[in-house]
Order: C-alpha cells, then sequence, then structure tokens
C-alpha cells in the first residue's frame, strides 16, 4: 500500500472526524493536558521555530535581493547612442525578470500604460534611465 | 519565498494552529502505536516531528497552497511523516531506557492493512467502557464504523442531536490516543 493509496482511507477519515474543528484553542489546550501532554512547553517552543524559521528565511531572501541587485549587468551602458531595437530587447529582459524582480514590476508597469514598442526613441531612452537611477544604475 | 509570503506566514495564528495540530500529530502517531511520550522511528519525537513540519513550510513555500487552510496543509505534512516513518526500517517502538532497541517490532505495514485496522479501532473502542455503557457514545462509534464520519452524517444516522456528536466527539478524543496504541499490541495480521 502506497501513501496514495492511503489518502482518505477509513483510518484518515476517522483521524480526520475526531480532529474535527468544534474545540476552542483553549479547550484543546486542556484536553491535551489531560493526556499528559506538556502543550505549554511545546507550545512555546514551536513559537521559537517560527520566530527561528522567520529570521533565517529573511536573511536568505535579503542577500539573495542585494545579490541580485549587485549582479545585475549594466544595462544602461552606451545607452545613449543605442537604436531603439536594441532598447526594445533590454526592455523585454527588465520585463521578463532576467535582471530583477524590481525592474520586472517597473516594466510591467510601463507596459500597464501602453506599449513600449510605441514609445518613441527618445521616451523609451529616458524611460530606462529613469528606471536605473530609481534602482541605482548610473547609467550611460 | 517573497517578503510578502514570508511575511504572511509569520502573521498566521499560530497560537490557534500549534495546539491542533500537536493534537494531529498524536491521534495520528497513536495509530502506529507511538505516544507523545515515545521516542519516534529514527530518534525523534513528537515534538520535533511538528517542528520539523514547521520548518518545512518556511523552507519549502511552494509546498503551500492557498486554497488549503494552512493547519489542513501542515496536518497533512505530519500524516505523510508519520506514515514515512512507519515504513521505516528501524521503525520500532522505543522508549528510552525501558525497551531493548534489538527487539523486533513488525512495521505497521506487515501488520495490518488499512481497512482491517479500523475494524480493529472501532472493535477496541466498543469495549470500553465508557463506550460500552453509554449508550449515545456506542451509537455514534458503530455509526463510525459503518462508514459515517461527518458529524451531520452520523447525526443523521444515529438519530442524535448535532450538538451531542459533538460533545461525544470530544470524549472520544480522550479516549482514541489510548486504545490506538492497542492496535499494534491486539489482533495484528503477524
Amino acid at each position: 500500500m502506497s501513501s496514495d493509496d492511503r489518502n482518505n482511507s477509513s483510518m484518515d477519515r476517522f483521524e480526520d472526524f475526531l480532529l474535527g474543528d468544534d474545540l476552542t484553542t483553549d479547550e484543546v489546550m486542556r484536553s491535551l493536558r489531560r493526556m499528559g501532554v506538556k502543550v505549554d512547553d511545546m507550545v512555546e517552543r514551536l513559537h521559537g521555530v517560527v520566530q527561528k524559521c522567520y529570521s533565517e528565511q529573511l536573511k536568505l531572501e535579503v542577500q539573495r535581493e542585494q545579490k541580485q541587485v549587485t549582479v545585475v549587468p549594466s544595462f544602461l551602458a552606451g545607452l545613449a547612442s543605442m537604436a531603439k531595437e536594441e532598447m526594445l530587447v533590454i526592455f523585454e529582459k527588465l520585463a521578463r525578470g532576467d535582471l530583477g524582480t524590481q525592474y520586472q514590476s517597473a516594466a510591467l508597469a510601463r507596459c500597464r500604460n501602453g506599449a513600449p514598442n510605441e514609445l518613441t526613441d527618445d521616451e523609451l531612452r529616458s524611460w530606462l534611465e529613469d528606471v536605473g537611477s530609481i534602482y541605482g544604475e548610473s547609467g550611460k | 519565498m517573497s517578503l510578502e509570503a514570508l511575511d504572511e506566514l509569520r502573521q498566521q495564528d499560530w497560537g490557534s494552529i500549534f495546539p491542533r495540530l500537536i493534537r494531529a500529530a498524536i491521534v495520528i502517531a497513536a495509530r502506529y502505536g507511538w505516544s507523545p511520550d515515545r521516542v519516534l522511528p529514527k530518534g525523534g519525537t513528537i515534538d520535533d516531528l511538528v517542528s520539523a513540519t514547521v520548518r518545512e513550510m518556511f523552507e519549502q513555500p511552494q509546498r503551500r497552497r492557498s486554497d488549503v487552510p494552512l493547519l489542513t496543509q501542515l496536518i497533512g505534512i505530519v500524516r505523510q511523516k508519520l506514515w514515512n516513518l512507519s515504513q521505516s526500517k528501524d521503525a520500532e517502538v522505543c522508549r528510552p531506557g525501558d525497551l531493548d532497541p534489538m527487539e523486533h517490532r513488525p512495521q505497521h505495514e506487515e501488520r495490518c492493512d488499512d481497512g482491517d485496522e479500523f475494524q480493529r479501532a472501532i472493535t477496541l473502542l466498543l469495549e470500553v467502557p465508557k463506550v460500552k455503557e453509554n449508550p449515545d457514545m456506542n451509537l455514534m462509534v458503530t455509526a463510525i464504523g459503518t462508514g459515517f464520519f461527518d458529524p451531520p452524517e452520523v447525526a443523521r444516522e444515529t438519530g442524535l442531536p448535532i450538538e451531542r456528536v459533538y460533545q461525544l466527539r470530544r470524549e472520544l478524543n480522550d479516549i482514541y490516543p489510548r486504545i490506538a496504541a492497542q492496535l499494534n499490541e491486539k489482533g495484528g495480521k503477524s
């Protein structure tokens, strides 16, 4: 019998019946204490686990974001002399999130206000410069 | 995990989730003969298993489903972990200091299949004085034994008011873990 076979088995359904949620948290705690479970200690430890996991994941996420920012290529280099097609290629990369989620959000917001290929060369160049400066790219 | 998702997870009502998750782990573990004061196969405790489940939810956010309550998902992970342990080679019951670790205990799957196990659980429950001597409880457990698992269904089948079914379920919750522990001692196939 595989784990999948056990889905919704009679035992599972019986356990689900028992675990039905008509009890208040206090009632569940009292019921566990009656069974001799040191539930208060366990709950306290679990709150610690949540806090620790949150801190660890937050740290990882910030590190990921910082890494993403530092590895973003200088897509604004040579912008002044770029043809529209080249700028549109950069725009597509931004919209796909290839260069970081912070640029992606900005690009998608730009798309909602009109197709980028409808912009003039100068408008597109100006938009890329603005986005680059907001997120720290010096450009040109 | 995005910062928003991470924050959303942290802000869950863990104070309400934890006792329910612990209770679920105890009820499910009882099926395998593992009580809260025992060491699980591979050395952990139910406490450790619940902690690992919470940790997994933070570390593998892709497992999170927005259409399923978090508690239900966590119980699913607990159930899977306990099942995996029951299938492990060292799935024997150990209590520190009082069991010979070399003593062979047949694996859960060797002992029974699910249908047998469920019927044995019902039979054992019907033998418990608190069930046997309480006509309402007896009716409810019998109804469950014939495949009624939703409280409204049980109420219809037994003629008991729904509130009475909920009350009896609370009492059954206190009785069941001790009975479930016997599933592995009485009437197995081995």
